[in-house]
């Protein structure tokens, strides 16, 4: 609960009135301040300035340093005041922390410095508020980047590394060539490998030298064999090398389906597909077609070079701002297309002889080529086709620009993203974790004030510590607060977390049932006895209305008795009974428990004004009694006999 | 647009003190409370009052599993008795002044305004609905027995039962004060926050 917050409790507590008239059951009792002092000022001297606070605004956040009585360590006598011989500026940081429920991070100040202060006033730096939360990341990372280089560098000249398998090293190998010589060196060749295939590709088609008697041949013609040989050499090495990065990729699937392992079996399967097929005439066509892709090993590259992957990328993120030009430029084509067309319709051995034929000399003025092949004769064409070019100039510039500062934002965005990514995750789990803490504090605490109150009851001293010190006022006011909500409302809280379901002996779970639930279970099932003690009393209403929470915390079924069981032999709690006068005998209670002894029990009765609750829990299977432990006597209780108009009866048990 | 730029400031200490029956002392603490500077930072909350937004904020902070933005805003119009969309310092100490320090039976008045959704005297059986609905919300989703579809309402049903004596349909205030007056558990739970200060 944030520190500002709490200053309203008082006022949402007395707002609490409103729901009083509503509530079916009687509201628990408030916390009581057993030592109210007046608000006083105190006085902290860090390193020779003072700072002075309230006492209340400190006693906020009891568990840190300035919170809790570990300050009285530092407590200085004769002159009254708190010392600390710390840095007085973070120090103004951490106050302000206290008073606003914020705590920020200042730029100027060093990483590890702040984090030694945080750690020696007790508080978690995960607590650092929003507006400075990225900087302080930031700087963390980076400083422990530091600490990490150094570290390797160290390893590295003693030549100690953690072991990995051998997959993961030919991966690691594969993704960053700079961990060993080896994966450098598998990085030239390949970028060797890939350049020389390129070349070849290109040479091949050169006309070289004409073998006299025949026509004018190309390189590849000619020296066929050769430029076989290398085609095979560098297949060969990219057929290795697909193979290689299939073997060690850490998830095959995933690395079938990116982008890279596609590029690279479209650069190889051109040539398999060449071997397989034959020199037929029908089919070479298409086999020339194929070799078309082979150009596409130059795109292996991009593996080579970061500049090649983000301007892809790039690309890809700007895919709607070029989708734009697209469109706006086929709107222009076919406006300007049509329009020349009928323009020039009149003119005679006009080129523009259909709408499509004149897309070509639209596409090259509007471009600013003018090629010349297609010019218009007559004066309308002519005067069309310059405002032709003219927008053309203004389509294609605009959003050229754009698409260029699209870039170099997205270059720069790309990486505040993920790390904005990052962060988000954490702040969500970190609200979540908050949010479960504070239900988790709740639920604690009221097992541990019930507990507290039973304790009270019969006189024992002895589990006092059992019980958690330090929930401090404001925070057992605010638990008050929601149980009177869960009073009113007949509902109650539940948190997962299996660590609530298993604890020693102090666990008293108590369920409110609904009133009007809890009588369509009585009416449907036969009240029983309750027999072994096992098995809870109302097991069979438990099964209905389950729901998706999980009720693990509330139905522990605790195996092993411990000491302190015998302790709360007589441990009874208050609880409230309902019983509807006017109609049916059935009985309901409202607070079940897990273990009961077989003659406790709510029995049944058929009259209404008479009542009985034995509401026992005593978490110890019987098999482990201790001997001394008598069974409880059957309670009578106490019913106050309801008014005619009160469905509600208060009872105590003994 | 205006209220971004007017400081509210609240009436003379002295003469909070003689309309309400809080000392000056819990006035000073109540309006440290008040005016903290962690609500301030909200941009749309003008220094020296604060308007339902801050209210929902400060009762989902309270109330961290359930959907408590409804009851917030019943609850701001309780407050707010001139509706001018804020709640000054005056509002708010008027309001705890009687909740804390009232008698019953002016709780018991502020309550019945509470729910009286429209402030035209009678409580309907649509306005208890609203009002238990976002009760209920408060809880949330994970509770134990789940909550049932028609759970608020069978609540009202049985609040209806009690309190409307001649079974027209509305609860008056007189009829309102009356049931309350004879129910001990919520005469007893009245006093129940009385030294919440």
């Amino acid at each position: 609960m944030a520190a500002g917050v709490a200053a309203w409790l008082p006022f949402a507590r007395a707002a609490a009135i409103g729901w009083m008239p509503v509530a079916n059951c009687p509201m628990p009792l408030a916390p009581t301040e057993k030592n109210k002092r007046q608000d006083e000022l105190i006085i902290l001297n860090v390193s020779g300035r003072r700072f002075q606070t309230w006492r209340t605004t400190l006693e906020r956040y009891p568990d840190t340093l300035l919170g809790s009585t570990e300050k009285e360590f530092f407590f200085n006598e004769d002159t009254k005041e708190y010392f600390f011989d710390r840095d007085p500026e973070v120090f103004r940081c951490i106050l302000n922390f206290y008073r606003t429920g914020k705590l920020h991070y200042p730029r100027y100040e060093c990483i590890s410095a702040y984090d030694e202060e945080l750690a020696f006033y007790g508080i978690l730096p995960e607590i650092i508020g929003d507006c400075c939360y990225e900087e302080y990341k930031d700087r963390k990372r980076e400083n422990a980047e530091r600490l990490m280089d150094d570290n390797d560098s160290e390893n590295n000249q003693e030549g100690s590394m953690p072991s990995l398998s051998f997959r993961q090293t030919m991966w690691r190998a594969f993704e960053n060539p700079h961990t060993s010589t080896l994966a450098l060196v598998f990085y030239y060749v390949t970028g060797f490998f890939i350049a020389v295939s390129v070349i070849t590709n290109v040479v091949e088609t050169v006309p070289c030298g004409a073998v006299p008697g025949s026509r004018e041949l190309s390189c590849g013609e000619r020296y066929a064999v050769a430029f076989f040989c290398l085609d095979t050499a560098c297949v060969m090495i990219f057929t290795v090398e697909y193979l290689l990065r299939l073997f060690a990729a850490p998830s095959r699937y995933r690395f079938i389906r990116s982008v890279m392992s596609i590029i690279d079996v479209v650069a190889i399967m051109p040539y398999y597909i060449g071997l397989v097929m034959t020199n037929n005439e029908d089919v070479s066509g298409a086999f020339v077609t194929l070799r078309v892709f082979r150009v596409f090993r130059i795109f292996k590259f991009s593996r080579h070079s970061q500049g090649l992957r983000i301007l892809g990328y790039t690309l890809k993120s700007c895919a709607s701002e070029l989708g734009f030009l697209l469109f706006s430029l086929t709107m222009a084509i076919i406006i300007f297309a049509t329009v020349m067309f009928y323009a020039e319709k009149g003119s005679s051995a006009s080129k523009f002889t259909s709408i499509p034929a004149s897309f070509w000399y639209t596409i090259v003025t509007m471009t600013t080529l003018g090629y010349g092949d297609m010019v218009p004769k007559t004066i309308a064409g002519k005067i069309f086709g310059s405002i032709c070019s003219l927008s053309g100039v203004l389509v294609i510039a605009l959003p050229v620009p754009v698409i260029v500062s699209n870039f170099s934002r997205i270059y720069h965005q790309n990486q505040r993203a993920d790390k904005r990514r990052a962060q988000k995750k954490a702040r969500l789990a970190r609200i979540r974790v908050a949010k479960t803490g504070s239900s988790n504090a709740y639920l604690h605490s009221k097992r541990n004030g019930l507990l507290n109150e039973a304790l009270e009851l019969t006189g024992s001293t002895e589990d006092e510590q059992h019980v958690t010190k330090g929930t401090s006022l404001i925070e057992s006011q605010h638990h008050h607060l929601l149980h009177c909500l869960e009073k009113t409302t007949g509902l109650s809280y539940l948190v997962d977390d299996p660590l609530l379901s298993v604890r020693t002996s102090t666990i008293k779970n108590h369920e409110f049932i609904d009133e009007q639930l809890f009588e369509q279970n009585c009416m449907e099932s036969s009240m029983q006895n309750y027999p072994s003690s096992r098995s809870p009393s109302l097991s069979s209403q438990h099964g209905l209305g389950s729901s998706g929470c999980s009720r693990r915390s509330k139905r522990s079924h605790l195996p092993n008795a411990s000491v302190a069981a015998t302790r709360l032999r007589s441990l009874q709690e208050l609880s409230t009974i309902h019983v509807p006068c006017s109609q049916q005998p059935s009985l309901t209670t409202s607070r079940s428990s897990l273990n009961m002894k077989s003659d406790d029990g709510l029995r049944p009765n058929c009259k209404a004004a008479q009542i009985t609750t034995a509401i026992i829990s005593i978490p110890t299977p019987p098999a482990l009694t201790p001997e001394g432990e008598s069974r409880p006597p059957p309670s009578p209780s106490h019913a106050s006999i309801p008014t005619t108009t009160s469905n509600i009866v208060k009872v105590s048990a003994l | 647009m205006e209220m971004a730029t007017v400081r509210h400031r609240p009436e003379a200490l002295e003469l909070l003190e003689a309309q309400s029956k809080f000392t000056k002392k819990e006035l000073q603490i109540l309006y440290r409370g008040f005016k903290n500077p962690s609500f301030l930072s909200f941009p749309e909350c003008p220094s020296g009052v604060v308007n339902e937004e801050t209210f929902k904020e400060i009762y989902s902070q309270f109330f961290p599993q359930g959907d408590s933005t409804n009851y917030a805003h019943f609850l701001f119009n309780a407050f707010d008795t001139d509706h001018n969309g804020s709640v000054s310092f005056e509002d708010f100490v008027m309001g705890l002044s009687i909740l804390l320090r009232g008698t019953v039976q002016e709780k018991l008045n502020w309550a019945f305004n509470l729910y009286d959704i429209n402030k035209d005297g009678y409580i309907t059986k649509e306005e208890m609905l609203d009002i238990m609905k976002a009760i209920y919300d408060m809880m949330g989703k994970c509770t134990y027995p789940v909550l049932k579809e028609d759970a608020p309402r069978q609540h009202v049903e049985t609040f209806f039962q009690k309190m409307d004596k001649n079974k027209d349909g509305v609860v008056t205030i007189e009829e309102f004060i009356e049931s309350c007056q004879k129910d001990e558990n919520i005469m007893r739970s009245m006093q129940l926050f009385e030294n919440v200060i």
